[in-house]
C-alpha cells in the first residue's frame, strides 16, 4: 500500500470495505485463532486445563456491563474458568497472565460466537480457550 | 447493639437520607461535649463568604508567607531543614505514645486549620477507642466502611488533593488580587491584616512540623488503609514541592492587577474547596470514621468516650459528612452522591455525563478512577492540544485523549506515520496504520474488518511495524489468526 500520509493513512483505513457476513469455520487445527473484536478465540488440545465451570449454554465471555462486551458463547457448550495461557500465548511484560486470559470453552457439537454489533462466528466442536487485547498505557486488559 | 451497626452500614450508603435539623441538633450536642461554643452552619451553595472567606484568606495568606519564606537561596536550605525535621520526628515517633502526645501538641498549634484542642483530643479519644482491635462491631463497622460509598468519596478526596497544590497558585494569585482590591480599604484595616499575616507566617512554620510528625506517626501505623494514606500525604507533598519549583510562575501571577478580581473570587472558592475537602486530618472532619469510634466506645464500656462520640454518630446517620471547624462555627457538609463503575470485584468512580463526586462543597469529575477537569465530561469538545501537552500526570493525559478521540488527538498533535500494511487473515483483514503522536506514545489504526468502525489502539513505543505492535497488544503471533470480525 502506497501511502504517504497520514490523513491517507487514516483514510485508507476508514474505506476499507467491511464485510458483515457471518464467518463459517468448518474446521479449525490445535493454535489457530479467530478474533472478534478484542477477544481472541484459541483453538486449543482436549484436555487443555481449565478451572470449575462457571456456565453452560449461553455465557458471556467477555468482562464487562457495556454492549461491548457481549461476546456470547451460544450453543452445547461449556465454560470453564481459566488456568493457564494457551500454548503460544505470552503475556506482556509486567502484566500478570490472568489479566489478558479468558474462560475455556469445550463443545461438543458446533456452536455459535455472537456478539452485538460484529459478525458472528460459526465455529466447530473442540476445545477452546479466551484471550483479551490489552493496553500497554494501562497495563490492563481492554475493556469496553 | 446489632441495630447501631445495621444503622451505621445504612448511613455508609451515600447519599442517604439528609435531616438538617437532626444534624444541627447532634452537632450542638457535640459541641457541648467538647465543651465548646460554635455556630453550627452547613456549608452549600455560594458559601464562600463571612467567616468562612476569613478563614480561607488566612489560610492562603499563611501559605504565600511560607512560599515567601522559601525564596530562591533559601529554598535549598529549607528543604533540608524540612528533612531534617521529618527524621528527626520518625525517629521519635517510635513510641507510639510519644507520637500521640506530639499529635495532639500539634493539633493544639494548628490554628491554620483552626482545629481547636478540644476537637484534638476528642479525635484521638476517637483513634483509641478504634484501636482497641477487641471491638468486633467497629471492625465490622470499617469493613462495611470499606465496601460502600463512603471509601470511594474519600479516593475522590485524595485524588482531589493529590492534584490541588496547583490550586493553592491559583489561590495565592487570586489573594494578590484581592489585595489589590483591599488597597482601597481603610489603612487601619490594612495593618491589622498585616499584624495576622506575621502570625500567620509563625503558623505556616509550625504547620510544616506538624506535617513531618504526620509523616512519621503514618509510616509508623501498621495498619495497611493508614499506610496507603500516607503513600497518598507523600504524592501530594511531591506535588507540593513542584508547586514551590514553580515560584517563577507565581511570580509572574502576582503581576496581575486587579482586572483579575473577579477571576480571583473564582480561584479562591477554589482553593477553598480544597481546604474543605483536603482531608488531611480525615479521622477529625471526616463522620464517616469518626463515627466508628461510638460502636467501640459502646463495646467497651466508655462513657467519657460516649459522651462526645453518640453526638457524632447521630449527625453522620441524619447525613452530615464532614466538619470544618474555625474559631468561630463549625461547618458541616452533607453526604455526597457518588457514582462508580465496576472492575472486577472492586469499583472506581467513573461517571460519563457528570460528576462522580456530587458534593455541596465542590463537583468531583472521574473519567474510569482518574479525576480530570470539569470541561472532560462535560464539554469534551473543549479539551485542546495544548492542555494534553502541559498535562503532566501520564493518567490524566491518557483520560483526556480518551475524552477528545484518538483521532482528534493525532490529527491536531501532527503524529508520524511509522508504517502501514494489510492485514493477512483470510476473512476480515484490513488496512491498518502505526503512527507516534509528539510524546512518542504509539498507536495503531486499524478496523475489525466486520463493521465500519475505526480503532485507535495504544501500542507499546518500542514496536516498528503494524504487526509487531499487534502481537505486542495480543501477545501471540497473529498469523495463527484465521478470521475475525
Amino acid at each position: 500500500m502506497e501511502t504517504k500520509t497520514i490523513r491517507e493513512a487514516v483514510k485508507a483505513v476508514e474505506g476499507a470495505k467491511a464485510d458483515p457476513e457471518v464467518r463459517n469455520v468448518r474446521r479449525m487445527e490445535v493454535g489457530q485463532v479467530v478474533q472478534q473484536g478484542d477477544v481472541y478465540l484459541h483453538f486449543v488440545v482436549a484436555g487443555h486445563p481449565h478451572g470449575k465451570q462457571i456456565g453452560a449454554g449461553n455465557v458471556q465471555i467477555a468482562l464487562g456491563v457495556g454492549n461491548g462486551a457481549r461476546h456470547m458463547a451460544e450453543g452445547a457448550v461449556q465454560v470453564f474458568a481459566a488456568s493457564h495461557l494457551p500454548c503460544g500465548v505470552k503475556a506482556p511484560m509486567n502484566v500478570r497472565p490472568e489479566e489478558v486470559c479468558g474462560p475455556v470453552i469445550v463443545a461438543d457439537k458446533p456452536w455459535r460466537l455472537t456478539h452485538p454489533e460484529h459478525p458472528h462466528h460459526n465455529l466447530p466442536a473442540g476445545t477452546y480457550q479466551v484471550t483479551y487485547q490489552y493496553d500497554p498505557q494501562t497495563m490492563r486488559r481492554v475493556q469496553d | 447493639m446489632g441495630s447501631l451497626l445495621e444503622t451505621y452500614t445504612e448511613a455508609c450508603n451515600f447519599p442517604g437520607r439528609l435531616d438538617e435539623a437532626a444534624v444541627e441538633e447532634a452537632l450542638a450536642r457535640y459541641c457541648a461535649a467538647l465543651k465548646v461554643q460554635r455556630k453550627i452552619v452547613r456549608l452549600q451553595g455560594d458559601w464562600l463568604h463571612g467567616e468562612a472567606l476569613n478563614t480561607v484568606t488566612e489560610i492562603t495568606r499563611a501559605a504565600r508567607n511560607a512560599l515567601a519564606a522559601l525564596d530562591a537561596r533559601a529554598a535549598r536550605a529549607a528543604r533540608d531543614a524540612h528533612a531534617a525535621r521529618a527524621a528527626l520526628a520518625a525517629r521519635a515517633a517510635r513510641d507510639a505514645h510519644a507520637a500521640r502526645a506530639a499529635l495532639a501538641a500539634l493539633d493544639a498549634r494548628d490554628a491554620l486549620a483552626a482545629r481547636d484542642a478540644h476537637a484534638a483530643r476528642a479525635a484521638l479519644d476517637a483513634l483509641a477507642a478504634l484501636d482497641a482491635r477487641a471491638a468486633l462491631d467497629a471492625r465490622a463497622a470499617l469493613a462495611a466502611l470499606d465496601a460502600r460509598d463512603a471509601l470511594d468519596a474519600r479516593a475522590a478526596l485524595d485524588a482531589r488533593a493529590a492534584r490541588d497544590a496547583l490550586a493553592a497558585l491559583d489561590a495565592l494569585a487570586a489573594l494578590d488580587a484581592l489585595d489589590a482590591l483591599d488597597a482601597r480599604a481603610a489603612h487601619a484595616a490594612r495593618a491589622a491584616r498585616a499584624a495576622f499575616a506575621a502570625r500567620a507566617a509563625r503558623d505556616a512554620h509550625a504547620a510544616r512540623d506538624a506535617h513531618a510528625a504526620r509523616a512519621a506517626l503514618d509510616a509508623l501505623d501498621a495498619r495497611a488503609a493508614l499506610a496507603a494514606r500516607a503513600a497518598r500525604d507523600a504524592r501530594a507533598a511531591l506535588d507540593a514541592r513542584a508547586a514551590l519549583a514553580a515560584r517563577a510562575a507565581l511570580d509572574a501571577l502576582d503581576a496581575r492587577d486587579a482586572r483579575a478580581a473577579r477571576d480571583a473570587l473564582a480561584a479562591l472558592q477554589r482553593f477553598a474547596s480544597w481546604v474543605v475537602l483536603r482531608q488531611s486530618w480525615w479521622w477529625v472532619g471526616d463522620l464517616s470514621y469518626l463515627a466508628t469510634a461510638h460502636l467501640g466506645a459502646v463495646q467497651l464500656g466508655k462513657p467519657d468516650v460516649e459522651l462526645w462520640s453518640r453526638p457524632v454518630f447521630d449527625a453522620y446517620v441524619a447525613g452530615a459528612w464532614l466538619l470544618l471547624w474555625t474559631p468561630g462555627t463549625l461547618y458541616w457538609v452533607a453526604t455526597p452522591t457518588v457514582r462508580t463503575e465496576p472492575l472486577g470485584n472492586q469499583k472506581r468512580l467513573h461517571c460519563a455525563d457528570g460528576p462522580a463526586l456530587l458534593c455541596d462543597v465542590e463537583n468531583l469529575y472521574f473519567w474510569h478512577g482518574v479525576l480530570v477537569p470539569e470541561h472532560a465530561i462535560t464539554a469534551p469538545e473543549k479539551i485542546t492540544i495544548e492542555e494534553v501537552r502541559a498535562e503532566e500526570n501520564a493518567e490524566v493525559r491518557r483520560a483526556l485523549i480518551e475524552r477528545m478521540t484518538p483521532a482528534r488527538y493525532l490529527r491536531e498533535s501532527g503524529a508520524a506515520l511509522i508504517q502501514v500494511d494489510h492485514e493477512t487473515a483470510r476473512k476480515g483483514s484490513a488496512p491498518r496504520a502505526l503512527l507516534r503522536d509528539d510524546q512518542g506514545d504509539q498507536w495503531l489504526v486499524g478496523t475489525d474488518g466486520g463493521t465500519k468502525r475505526v480503532y485507535y489502539m495504544p501500542v507499546p513505543r518500542d514496536v516498528k511495524t503494524c504487526r509487531e505492535a499487534h502481537c505486542a497488544i495480543c501477545g501471540f503471533d497473529e498469523a495463527k489468526i484465521l478470521v475475525k470480525s
